[in-house]
């Protein structure tokens, strides 16, 4: 921490000897009816028509040379604001915006649309309301963000009702998922149901799927920054819903008028009720809470604190339970040390767990499993001249891995076993310049990552340092002899890498409505989801690099052109992007990882690359709006072997990924009917994913066994839906609107039985029959929710 | 480690509420000739084995549901570590078997057949195993996992020490019992690994199995080889697949027999010589 303050101090010094005769003004923007800060307003200057964008935190910064001026003040949903202001000195001026107001009889488009999409030095990014996520049709009537994602160009997922998601051929361990900061290891609720994310508690999501910001480190494929409401610093609100999985509640409200809120929303299913109801004994939930407060202690200086607790609770006929969850903590102090220099300092926690009861008679044990994550970080934002600045800051973080210890309960036989735990740490800093020279926009900074692990722990020594070994004589993999072991005590230094991390971004103003924009991000990332089943589970456990696993390390390259419609109410871009991966790593066939002390035995280290075409049409105004994105793209993968001599996995050629969708196409649509009515829906068409078809089948052992060749040779039939909802605002009542609505939905309207999967099993009544079934999840589902606001 | 078979139908039962699994047809290529070898020796100290067996059969075409072609006319032998060798001779179509061979702890035996033109090889050490200390009858109470009805268990010793490594079968009036169960991995093989030198009371050499009063039950515990340990793993696994998205992955499941004279072309099967220990015991 001291020595993150020192930086900060010397580096304000250094930066203000750059500051020249010009004057400065800066402030936050706010929703004027709730007092949430407002990320991404537009500030501009005019008739200088230079501007800035307000940051995460709702803070913006511009220098402009003494004068008169007008500023111009817009944000989507919001009316546009202009004031004129006379600037003779540095100048703290805070805007509050009014939300536009639909005016009974007809929706009015109030707000002119923005060319941000085009204008910003910024691409392979997306940003999703909260509004539009309620809106798209949902499973069951539970609004999911990413879900929700997954309709946006380059992003997809193994299947219906898995956990995770696939950005750009990247997969779904390479998602960094932020909530205010802090990582959630596992964002899935139900086994890949739902997501671990209420929408009610959200304000803003955006996702880097390329051109990544440099202050951004950790993770291959994206970044998931979602962040928190801060609470209505005006007034006390709630909201709240029922669908037909669960209930949610949001309460939020000033706890000083105008200078610190709070917002807290919880959320739990309830079918474990109606399984009790049905007389089951078994039960399946999931709850999750968020909280935030803010308070500001001057014009300068805020804090922040928010929390997030999920969890899932499984419980089968009491001779098995299961649960898990992710648990963050944030506290945060945002400062601006003078008006050009913003600064943001947070501490965090994270900690993702699960444990599993067996109570089977004879083997009564339980498994418990954690990762723990401290991290302390500091993000600074220097605003120099016109539209120039310098992002800068530093980032440490303490990992606990403890990956499993099983231990006997009720007195059964079973010995305990402890996984060694592994500890580390990650340490990034990072320096990007954003500048701008008339059409030009540019973004170059680079990130340094330094991971360290480190004692205490007792390692295996393998024989020739080979903790997988190829055996020639039945061609296949096996694990390493151990020839002794090494002993690090705590703090010992096991394993250290040292990276450089590159990003670019450009832009190229074509007009006011068109750009060019390239972009270039290096990643490195030091944890590994040790995972062998198609989609990621609750119990696969994270690994960090170490003497046996190599950092995963990604380049990747894209290009894109954006253009504007129709005062922007139709932004379209298409986007090339190439990513090469090395270093990725892949279970050996017959990988046993289950409660492996020595995974490294099971893995290979192998390539990927992956590539495609995003295209991207979105309507933002009017009574139609939606989207409609197609991506053309192929994934892969490539093991090559230990040595010359031995074929890796497939022979050491390139196979596609599990989550290789060659074409997917998704149109969404919300189109608003009238004051009360709006329906919307989506289609998607897409190619089947990979898939392993046997080549023949044999007996052995009383079982009729499927024979399978090389993996991911054949593939799933083509994948399509459509989903489509209506939401009714309710009456008003005495002509005063009333603040609830009902949606009603039917997911999967014609019924296709998609193939999730295609399994091929002897049939367990018919010994010596076997059969290839298709497994899918939610044939049409209808759903009802009501969602209102007190 | 049933954990993980509870697991399994854990994700099935709470996904079950939204799934449908429907049977549906791929096409799929001619199946290449390839041997299939199911061999076995076996050494029993109370109750000598006096038929070793080494079945060959072919991989079948997938949706034709017949028994596989067997693979006749092979000249299969087995030789100990000490030079002696051992013919088996086709007792029928498939089967060769072999009335001489005393298996011996620790005794290393290497397979060798001679097949359509090519050669195979597999090398195995005869595996020791602890005894069954006793076999007994428990009447469990159905749940989400199994059926109600009465289960045969057994008892046993772990030695301390050693890394171990078990096999069970359970027969009914002489006949194998097994189902393509997804917990198979986790029920009939078992490695010591988290009981290593314990006494295991109460564990049920086959889960899916319940009997009726009057029927003659027998259970064989075989101690196998790591690599052994490891080929049931994974064939368990490849053959108990439920179609969710967690099942791994499909392979291919390779044993210890190789094909000399086109190694491209790899066998199927195990090859394993093991200690039995057998129990029979009547419900009552």
């Amino acid at each position: 921490m001291k020595r993150v303050l020192t930086f900060i101090t010397l580096t304000t010094l250094l930066l203000s000897a750059f500051a020249q005769e010009r004057v400065r003004v800066s402030g936050y923007v706010k929703d004027g009816d709730t007092g949430e800060d407002l990320i991404g307003a537009t500030v501009l200057v005019r008739p200088l028509q230079i501007g800035n964008v307000s940051n995460v935190y709702g803070f913006y910064s511009i220098s402009v040379p003494k004068g008169e001026y007008t500023l111009e003040i817009s944000y989507v949903g919001f009316e546009t604001m202009e004031r004129s202001v006379s600037i003779a000195e540095d100048q703290v001026i805070n805007i509050d915006l009014k939300p536009e107001r639909e005016v009974l009889e007809e929706v009015v488009i109030t707000s002119e649309a923005q060319n941000k999409n085009v204008s910003l030095n910024e691409m392979s990014t997306l940003k999703l309301a909260t509004q539009t996520v309620k809106k798209i049709p949902a499973v069951l009537g539970e609004p999911d963000i990413i879900r929700s994602i997954q309709l946006l160009p380059g992003i997809t997922s193994v299947g219906d009702g898995s956990s995770g998601f696939n950005v750009r051929g990247g997969s779904a361990d390479q998602n960094l998922i932020l909530l205010d900061e802090g990582v959630i290891f596992n964002s899935a609720h139900l086994f890949g149901l739902y997501s671990a994310i209420n929408p009610d508690a959200v304000k803003d999501v955006k996702i880097y799927k390329g051109g990544i910001p440099s202050r951004y480190g950790g993770r291959l494929s994206s970044v998931l920054d979602v962040r928190q409401k801060e609470g209505n610093l005006k007034a006390f609100n709630g909201e709240g819903g029922i669908s037909l999985i669960s209930a949610r509640a949001l309460y939020e409200g000033p706890i000083v008028k105008d200078r610190g809120s709070f917002m807290i929303a919880g959320r739990r299913s309830y079918g474990d009720a109606l399984l009790r109801l049905a007389g089951s004994d078994n039960t399946a939930y999931f709850y999750d809470l968020n909280l935030k407060t803010n308070y500001k202690i001057d014009e300068n200086n805020r804090v922040f604190l928010s929390g997030y607790f999920g969890r899932d609770k499984l419980d089968l006929g009491g001779i098995f339970s299961n649960g898990w969850g992710n648990a963050t903590g944030t506290l945060r102090w945002n400062t601006t040390l003078n008006n050009r220099l913003f600064a943001n300092i947070s501490a965090i926690y994270s900690n993702y767990d699960y444990s599993i009861d067996n109570l089977a008679t004879g083997t009564e044990s339980r498994i418990t499993s954690n990762v723990i994550n401290y991290n302390l970080k500091a993000d600074l934002t220097y605003y120099l001249q016109g539209e120039n600045s310098l992002e800068f800051g530093l980032d440490q973080k303490w990992y606990v891995f403890k990956p499993g210890n099983i231990e006997p309960i009720e007195g059964s036989n079973i010995s305990p076993v402890a996984i060694d735990e592994k500890f580390a740490i990650e340490q990034g800093a990072y320096l990007s310049y954003h500048g701008e020279k008339g059409k030009f926009l540019y973004d170059v900074g680079t990130r340094f990552s330094r991971f360290v692990r480190t004692g205490e722990q007792e390692l295996p020594v393998y024989e020739n340092n080979q903790s997988v070994v190829y055996n020639g004589n039945l061609d296949r993999y096996e694990e390493g002899e151990v020839i002794g072991t090494t002993n690090y005590r705590r703090g010992d230094k096991i394993a250290s890498y040292n990276n450089l991390e590159p990003r670019v971004g450009l832009t190229y103003r074509l007009s006011n409505d068109a750009s060019v924009k390239a972009s270039y991000n290096r990643m490195y990332q030091y944890l590994h989801l040790i995972s062998n089943s198609t989609a990621p589970t609750p119990l696969d456990v994270w690994a960090p690099s170490g003497p046996f696993i190599e950092p995963q390390m990604a380049d990747q390259y894209a290009v894109g052109y954006f253009k504007n419609f129709k005062q922007n109410a139709f932004e379209a871009s298409v986007e090339l992007y190439y990513k090469d991966i090395q270093d990725m790593v892949d279970y050996v066939d017959g990988a046993d990882i289950i409660a492996n002390n020595q995974i490294e035995t099971q893995l290979l280290s192998g390539d990927g690359r992956s590539y495609g075409a995003e295209f991207y049409l979105k309507k933002n105004t009017g009574k139609l709006t939606g989207w409609i994105s197609y991506t053309l793209s192929r994934s892969e993968r490539q093991v090559r072997g230990l040595a010359e001599t031995d074929p890796g996995i497939n022979n050491g050629e390139c196979y596609a990924t599990n989550f290789n969708k060659i074409h997917d196409l998704s149109v969404t649509g919300i189109y608003e009917l009238n004051d009360r009515w709006s329906l919307s829906g989506n289609f998607v068409l897409a190619s089947g994913l990979p898939g392993t078809f046997p080549e023949g089948r044999y007996e052995y052992s009383g079982l009729v066994i499927p024979h399978f060749g090389e993996r991911n040779q054949d593939q799933l039939p083509t994948y399509h839906r459509l989903d489509l909802s209506a939401t009714m605002k309710r009456k008003p009542k005495n002509g005063k609107p009333r603040n609830s609505e009902w949606v009603f939905g039917l997911y999967n309207v014609y019924n296709r039985l998609n193939a999730n999967n295609i399994y091929f099993i002897e049939n367990e009544e018919n010994p010596g029959q076997t059969q290839a079934f298709k497994s899918t999840l939610f044939g049409i589902t209808p759903n009802v929710t009501y969602n209102f606001k007190f | 480690m049933k954990t993980y078979k509870l697991y399994i139908s854990t994700v099935i039962i709470a996904l079950g509420l939204f799934s449908c699994d429907v049977e549906t047809t791929v096409e799929l290529g001619a199946p290449e000739q390839k041997l299939v070898v199911e061999g076995r020796i076996e050494y029993n100290e109370a109750d000598p084995v006096l038929e070793q067996t080494i079945t060959l059969s072919v991989l079948g075409d997938f949706f034709e549901n017949a028994t596989t072609p067997r693979a006749t006319g092979a000249q299969v032998s087995v030789t100990d570590g000490d030079g002696n060798r051992f013919d088996f001779l086709e007792t029928g179509e498939g089967v060769y078997q072999n009335t001489s061979l005393v298996g011996e702890i620790g005794q290393r035996y290497t397979l060798q057949i001679d097949w359509n033109g090519e050669q195979f090889e597999a090398i195995e050490t005869l595996t020791a195993v602890a005894p069954i200390d006793s076999i007994y009858q428990v009447f469990e109470e159905g749940n989400v996992f199994e059926d109600e009805g009465i289960k045969i268990a057994i008892d046993f010793t772990d030695p301390s020490g050693t890394e171990d490594f078990y096999f069970w079968e359970t027969y009914l009036e002489n006949e194998l019992q097994i189902l393509p169960d997804p917990g198979n991995k986790n029920n009939l093989i078992g490695s010591d690994e988290f009981f290593d030198g314990n006494k295991i009371e109460g564990y049920f050499p086959n889960e899916e199995a319940v009997f009726a009063v009057g029927a003659s039950v027998s259970v064989k515990q075989l101690g196998v080889s790591e690599n052994a340990y490891n080929y049931y793993f994974t064939l368990y696994d490849q053959a108990g697949k439920i179609g969710a998205l967690i099942d791994t992955p499909p392979i291919p499941v390779r044993g210890n027999i190789r094909n000399l004279t086109n190694p491209d072309n790899f066998p199927l099967g195990y090859f394993y010589a093991s200690q039995v220990d057998e129990k029979a015991y009547v419900v009552e």
